[in-house]
């Protein structure tokens, strides 16, 4: 067992590799990046919109050895060519200015070239230039700063990541909570009433799309005034809530969100589980123990159980995986201050920093999570021998 | 809900007297799926479904985009109509024709559902009983509040019914009927639709706020059909799932098939290279590639982008497993025999190994449609799925998302229901299947047969 | 209530449907009153130290105490008020910073602030600036006229990224110069050209201390915009506004409490703000914001959605609603939609930016006003907009009461005279397809692109799309999200129709659109990166107007060469203004001193002057 962990564990860091160089990729390949937005206000200058993409890396300046290298170019009818100290145009001599703002920014063999209003120009920095700048950062330490927050991702993530696990996790609780026993139900009393209800709850819970779901719960809570309209604590009194209040307060704000959330996750945990119970249910091992005479409810849980459940830790492995980025649409329709909100933000506004350092973590806390999996099963199921 | 319960299966006898010879696999799936009641349900919703989105064409009355701005917002004529009665008049300060602002005495209206009345009815319009089905005109009215705000409703017209027309000629030759609307059959005929009587035309000036249409389920806010949206929006909501499974199945059958056929260095780089993807949460991983996706494209083209998008970060899970099933599938006897027998790896592959996986893969598949109808759910909600003017039931319900509409226009949340049914008939046949094609259950059937 | 019959009903509805209605201008509410009997209250935390020379007196009475609970769409970016990026952290930015001059988005008009007056020298050229003496920092440190000298510097710190720097730039790229007066507490800036926007730049620049900010403005590499932000320790940020921050938890909330060294006072001289403590939710969802709202959880809501109005004002029937919808009448933000009309060609693939055939139709400005008058916008407004909104016809909108001009030219609906002009052009349906061929017989369709995020303007592309079948014009319509559109529309230019709106500053003044009306301006969508000066002769007329726009100070002269600007572009339409949506805010009705405001923020901007009516110490 202990080859198998190192062995697993010195494959991380080249799966971590591979996924920061896919994902940087990916997203250098959308055409636009975070200023973009920034670009269609009128009230900004192309000077401010350039600063903010030099500050931020995506853009570097092109020096007169550069810009001569270009020779003469075919730029809106007219033809371009750099000098060191000059730009001519059609061969005569134009102020830098006015260059600028008629050059403003064009595309050459594949490169974006920009202008900002001092006259000097700045190149778009590729994939692969900017992933290795990305990476030697990395390398020290520095996960950047947010383009649009301004302050360490890390800082950014980490609280966020807290609320997120707190939800997931309670989800999951509630999940294998209610999957397993009313699976174990399912199985032993099969068409039953416990067996169609717990069915239709597994059914209802797939089905339903978990946005509409969320409304639904949003609605509920604001005719019955029964739980709180969405967020994770109370906006207003919370910090003078004792402490016993502030838990109850959390608790209250929990119910509905992870009833959204885990209701979907559970339906498929019970079928796995009231799938693997009666296939145990029917094992040879079983009936001997049952033609021994054994206790009923002995059979149930000491035999039949203990095996039923042992696939379902594989399950419980890969449900790790929906830990960050399952609650997505519940913490915006909720407005729960998760992660998965701000990532998903990040990826559509092209903030490159967090996108990079959350997928990072999510692939960490995704890798181990499965090691963590294989392993429990080692544990709890001594047929299973890792090599 | 026992779909999984395999002992319940009744075994069927294969062998006795004055029986047929011993059936294939398949039809002994088949046999056993009949049985299975809410697997059958699940079946036949879906064919239901199918059946609608591939006709949709002929069964709407309108074409899935013809917005009307004079007919947003009427409530499902099958159950029943919109009444307005005037409530008050207020003296409102509006711009006239000389845009001068000049203060003048406007009416307030409040609409009323009415159920059973004002929408469907089997009164001809001289009020007499007829087995064809008439409806209402429609009228429009502006209603203006204390503080000068407008709101248009629209409102039934308890005297004036005009009749549907069966089969009506058509302008164009339209879609009737199309595979997920790429095959395309075109034809002059819808099923029904409704005629603007010519002899409104002498109404004058009146007959501009008179509308004649039928809107089974309602019309949205652009004045649409909303049956019609949802019959075009099954031909992609339906077969987002089917595509998609089909594109990620193929590509995890042949990456688990070669991976686990050939072992070694080609199983090792091509499995880490699933851990890759499955190591970027899926939904981060969607959104990235879904921006990668050129403008450029036209409707179809996104959709089919969409669809990968989501088929490419689903495949890996479905690699790594038929990967396991095929390396114990390459230590079976009959494998082995195979091969001693001189098959090439290819015919060992297609003939021997992946037969085998495919009660897997069918009963993967059903199960994993739901995943692919959900997603163009999600991704509709933020905006990246199939956009307007096309139609999706993601994108339907997304319509849908406030309170206001489900307050004022709850027939919009209809699309949510197509979905909710969808799943759930794939989630039952999924189900169902599953048991039949379970392999225990032969076994214990062998047992007791 | 009785049911009026139907048939007597239409007569009625008959006569008042026919008439052309438009819409609504902005409505103009009242200064609040001033009641000197209401009770004081007593203000906690209380306050401290002395009040200012000369004092800045409000005309407003209150009670002291209470929290006020609102909440805005978005996140925090920073709390730094040297360079506030989104609309959120400047609006955040006004509760804990103060600046020399304020804007009233009541009066629509500059008011003085930490500068209790300015003078402006004879060629318009000087401003002086005379600093309040005896106002202090929230920590209790004065303030002096060498914190709003550092202030101004930080701002024009070549290596600070600042926006706020743009607007004193002057068209050859050149700053102001500014000089400081320590004896009379004076800052003077002399500006190479007159700027008529110059005090709302000034208003602009937020007072920052320099005992906490001052080492953090080095010639390399300046630290500034990495204090203050979302991530800082509430007690370092310190500004000289009516608050300070209390605390601040991430997509939650903000909270903020008086502060105590605050130095407006109201009528009775007792001194502002008049609430203890300041709550803002933060909600990304607005469906969510809006149902928080009706809850009763939140005492205010800035901006009702035009489509959430009528679930709001059925709530707010009835005496014993808590609150009221606040109307305020034609927003002044516009939905426009733009031709491509740049001739160029790509430099990288050397094929025109627009096909030649699009290009020989965009060109026609018969075309252009045939597709204008195949518009229906009253059918956007009474489908898209719900009846909530007014065609408009420029780009500024009767909402703005300074600046409307009724004299532009106007295309009514009229789809025969639409068929018509492109008869004229000899652009007919020639196979018989529904739509339309142009003289060499190209069939006459091109792409329509929007930004997905936006509900409405996907409707409206929809029904414009509709419009145009209508006159035998084939539109394909496409959405695709802001970045990619912003990037067609700035960098590959690839684009041919396209839909979007423009937002609208405080003030609403049309010198701040001049990035969109000049030929150089880096929005001038339809035509971007003109050689100067621009080969078009109207365009070339603009450009002059819009520079004389910037140079001139009389009101009156200003309104008459912004409305030349706006009917030039009107006769020649290379931008099409669709409609303006209404604006809403909601506010608990019992909140005292409300002033609402077409300028955003509507309803906070005054929130010193805002207080609990009643008993304040309820909540």
């Amino acid at each position: 067992m202990l080859t198998f962990t190192i062995r697993r564990l010195l494959s991380i860091p080249p799966l971590l590799f591979g996924v920061a160089l896919m994902t940087f990729l990916l997203l250098k390949a959308a055409p636009a990046d975070y200023f973009s937005q920034m670009e269609f206000d009128p009230a900004k200058s192309r000077a401010s919109v350039i600063d903010a993409k030099r500050a931020a890396g995506l853009i570097r300046p092109v020096s007169e050895k550069e810009l001569s290298r270009l020779g003469a170019v075919n730029v809106n009818g007219a033809s371009w060519q750099f000098e060191p100290g000059r730009v001519l145009k059609d061969g005569t001599e134009i102020e830098n200015r006015i260059a600028a703002e008629e050059l403003d920014s064009f595309e050459l063999r594949g490169m974006r070239y920009s202008y900002d209003d001092r006259g000097q120009l700045y190149l778009r920095i590729g994939a692969l230039e900017g992933f290795g700048r990305w990476l030697g950062k990395v390398l020290q330490g520095d996960f950047g700063r947010s383009f649009k927050f301004n302050q360490p991702v890390f800082e950014l993530i980490s609280e966020r990541l807290l609320n997120t696990l707190t939800l997931s996790i309670a989800a999951l609780i509630l999940a294998w909570g209610t999957a397993i026993p009313l699976g174990v139900i399912a199985a032993v009393k099969p068409n039953s009433f416990w067996d169609h209800s717990s069915g239709f709850i597994a059914f209802f819970g797939l089905s339903i799309p978990s946005v509409f779901f969320a409304l639904l719960m949003i609605l509920f809570a604001s005719y019955t005034g029964w739980f709180p309209i969405g967020d994770m604590r109370d906006t207003v009194n919370y910090d003078n809530f004792t402490f016993w209040g502030k838990i109850w307060d959390r608790l209250h704000h929990l119910v509905l969100p992870t009833i959204v959330i885990g209701t979907g996750a559970m339906a498929g945990y019970m079928r796995q589980a009231r799938g693997n119970m009666i296939e145990a249910l029917g094992q040879d091992y079983v009936r001997t123990a049952r033609a021994k005479g054994l206790p009923r409810e002995k059979v149930l849980f000491k035999h039949a159980l203990r095996n039923a459940i042992n696939p379902l830790v594989t399950l419980f492995g890969y449900s790790l995986a929906a830990l960050l980025s399952g609650s997505f649409l519940v913490e915006v329709v909720m407005n729960w201050p998760g992660m998965a909100r701000l990532v998903v933000d990040a990826i559509i506004a092209k903030d490159e920093p967090v996108v990079m350092a959350s997928v990072m973590v999510s692939a960490v806390l995704l890798v181990f999570g499965n090691l963590f999996a294989d392993l429990l099963l080692a544990v709890v199921d001594p047929r299973v021998r890792l090599s | 809900m026992n779909a999984s319960d395999a002992r319940r299966v009744e075994p069927i006898a294969t062998e006795g007297p004055g029986l047929p010879p011993p059936r294939g696999p398949w039809k002994m799936l088949w046999l056993r799926l009949r049985k299975n009641r809410i697997a059958m349900t699940g079946g036949l919703i879906l064919i239901f479904l199918y059946f609608i989105s591939c006709f949709a064409g002929f069964l709407s009355p309108y074409d899935f985009n013809d917005v009307n701005t004079d007919t947003t917002r009427y409530g499902p004529m099958l159950l029943g109509g919109i009444a307005v009665e005037q409530v008050g008049t207020h003296l409102v300060e509006i711009e006239n024709e000389d845009y001068e602002w000049v203060e003048v005495e406007k009416p307030e209206f409040e609409p009323r559902w009415e159920w059973f009345r004002g929408g469907l009815t089997f009164r001809d319009p001289e009020g007499r009983f007829t087995l064809r089905p008439h409806v209402h005109a429609l009228r429009e009215f502006v209603s203006y509040d204390e503080i000068g705000e407008t709101t248009y409703y629209l409102a039934s017209d308890p005297e004036v019914r005009i009749p549907i027309r069966f089969l009506p000629r058509q302008e164009r030759a339209v879609e009737v009927a199309s595979l997920f609307g790429f095959f395309k059959i075109k034809a002059k005929r819808k099923l029904f639709g409704v005629e603007r009587p010519a002899e409104w035309a002498e109404r004058g000036d009146d007959a501009d706020l008179m509308h004649a249409e039928v809107f089974l389920l309602g019309s949205d806010q652009n004045g649409r059909d909303l049956m019609t949206r949802i019959f075009f929006g099954g031909q992609i909501s339906m077969s987002v799932g089917l595509l998609g499974i089909l594109i990620s199945m193929t590509i995890g059958l042949v990456f688990g098939g070669v991976a686990g056929y050939y072992g070694g260095l080609t199983d090792f780089s091509m499995m880490r290279l699933t851990e890759l993807l499955m190591a970027i949460p899926g939904l981060y991983l969607i959104l990235t590639l879904r921006y990668v996706i050129p403008t450029k494209l036209d409707s179809r083209q996104t959709y089919l982008m969409i669809v990968g998008i989501l088929a490419l970060a689903g495949w890996a899970s479905l690699g790594r497993v038929i990967r396991g099933m095929v390396l114990s599938l390459r230590e079976n006897e009959y494998t082995l025999a195979a091969r001693a027998l001189g098959a090439g790896d290819r015919r060992v592959i297609l003939r021997h190994v992946l037969p085998n996986t495919a009660s897997f893969v069918i009963v993967t598949a059903t199960l994993y449609v739901p995943y692919y109808i959900l997603g163009e759910v999600a991704l509709s909600f933020l905006g990246l799925g199939i956009t307007e003017p096309d139609t999706s039931w993601g994108l339907l319900l997304k319509d849908a998302q406030n309170s206001q509409v489900l307050k004022y226009s709850p027939w919009l949340i209809l699309p949510g229901f197509f979905i909710f049914f969808a799943v759930l008939a794939f989630n039952f046949l999924g189900d169902g299947l599953r048991d039949a094609a379970d392999p225990r259950a032969n076994l214990s059937k062998k047992k007791t047969a | 209530m009785s049911r009026l019959p139907i048939r007597s009903l239409l007569v009625l509805t008959l006569l008042l449907v026919a008439l052309p209605v438009e819409g609504q201008r902005g409505r103009d509410y009242p200064e609040p009153s001033v009641d000197l009997d209401l009770p004081v209250g007593t203000p906690a935390p209380a306050f401290e130290g002395e009040l200012p020379d000369p004092p800045l007196q409000q005309n407003r009475t209150g009670t002291y105490g209470g929290t006020l609970v609102y909440s805005i769409l978005g996140e925090v970016e920073t709390f730094n008020p040297v360079e506030p990026k989104g609309a959120t952290s400047q609006e955040l930015r006004a509760l804990v910073f103060s600046g020399l001059v304020s804007y009233s988005n009541g009066h629509w008009q500059p008011a003085p602030l930490l500068a209790h007056k300015w003078d402006v020298s004879e060629d318009h050229r000087t401003w002086t600036f005379h600093l309040r003496r005896g106002v202090r920092f929230s920590d209790g440190r004065p303030l002096t006229i060498d914190d709003v000298e550092f202030s101004f510097r930080a701002i024009f710190h070549p290596q600070v990224p600042s926006s706020i720097r743009d607007g004193f730039r002057d068209e050859e790229g050149r700053y102001p110069t500014m000089s400081v007066d320590r004896e009379a507490q004076t800052i003077s800036f002399t500006t190479h050209d007159v700027d008529s926007q110059f005090l709302t730049h000034v208003g602009n620049v937020s007072i920052v201390p320099k005992h906490i900010l001052g080492d953090h403005l080095q010639d390399e590499n300046p630290t500034i915009l990495e204090q203050m932000t979302s991530a800082a320790d509430p007690s370092t940020i310190v500004g000289c506004g009516p608050f300070v921050l209390k605390s601040y938890a991430p997509a939650e909330r903000v909270v903020y409490e008086r502060n105590p060294h605050y130095w407006e006072t109201d009528a009775r001289g007792e001194r502002l703000p008049y609430f203890d403590r300041i709550v803002i939710a933060l909600i990304k969802d607005q469906n969510l914001q809006v149902q928080k709202f009706l809850a009763g959880e939140h005492d205010l809501l800035d901006t009702l959605p035009p489509d959430r109005y009528r679930e709001a004002a059925d709530a707010a029937k009835g005496d014993d609603a808590a609150f009221e919808v606040l109307t305020l009448g034609c927003s002044l933000n516009t939905n426009w939609v733009a031709f491509n009309l740049h001739p160029g060609t790509n430099p990288s693939t050397g094929k025109p930016f627009v096909a030649e055939e699009k290009q020989h139709w965009f060109q026609q400005l018969d075309f252009r006003r045939a597709v204008n008058h195949a518009i229906d916008r009253r059918g956007i407004v009474k489908s898209a907009l719900e009846g909530r909104g007014r065609p408009i016809w420029a780009s500024i909108t009767p909402g703005n009461r300074n600046f409307y001009c009724k004299d532009v030219e106007r295309y009514p609906h009229d789809l025969e005279l639409a068929g018509k002009l492109l008869d004229d052009l000899g652009w007919k349906d020639t196979d018989g397809d529904g739509f339309r061929e142009d003289d060499k017989g190209r069939k006459i369709s091109f792409d329509l692109n929007t930004n997905v995020e936006n509900n409405t303007r996907l409707q409206i592309c929809n029904l414009l799309k509709n419009d145009l079948a209508r006159v035998g014009i084939e539109v394909n319509f496409k959405a695709i999200d802001f970045n990619g559109l912003v990037t067609r529309l700035r960098d590959s230019h690839e684009w041919d129709m396209i839909l979007l709106g423009w937002g609208s500053g405080v003030p609403a003044d049309p010198s701040n659109s001049k990035n969109i009306n000049r030929t150089s301006g880096r929005l001038h969508v339809w035509y971007p990166g003109q050689p100067q000066p621009s080969p078009i002769e109207w365009e070339r007329e603009v450009d002059k107007l819009v520079g004389r726009l910037d140079r001139e100070l009389d009101p009156a002269v200003r309104k008459e060469i912004s409305d030349q600007i706006q009917i030039a572009v009107s006769r020649h339409i290379p931008i099409l203004y669709l409609v303006a949506s209404n604006q809403y805010s909601l506010g608990k009705k019992s909140i005292g001193n409300l002033w609402p405001s077409l300028l955003r923020p509507s309803v906070t901007w005054n929130i010193q002057e805002l207080y609990r009516k009643g008993d304040p110490g309820t909540r």
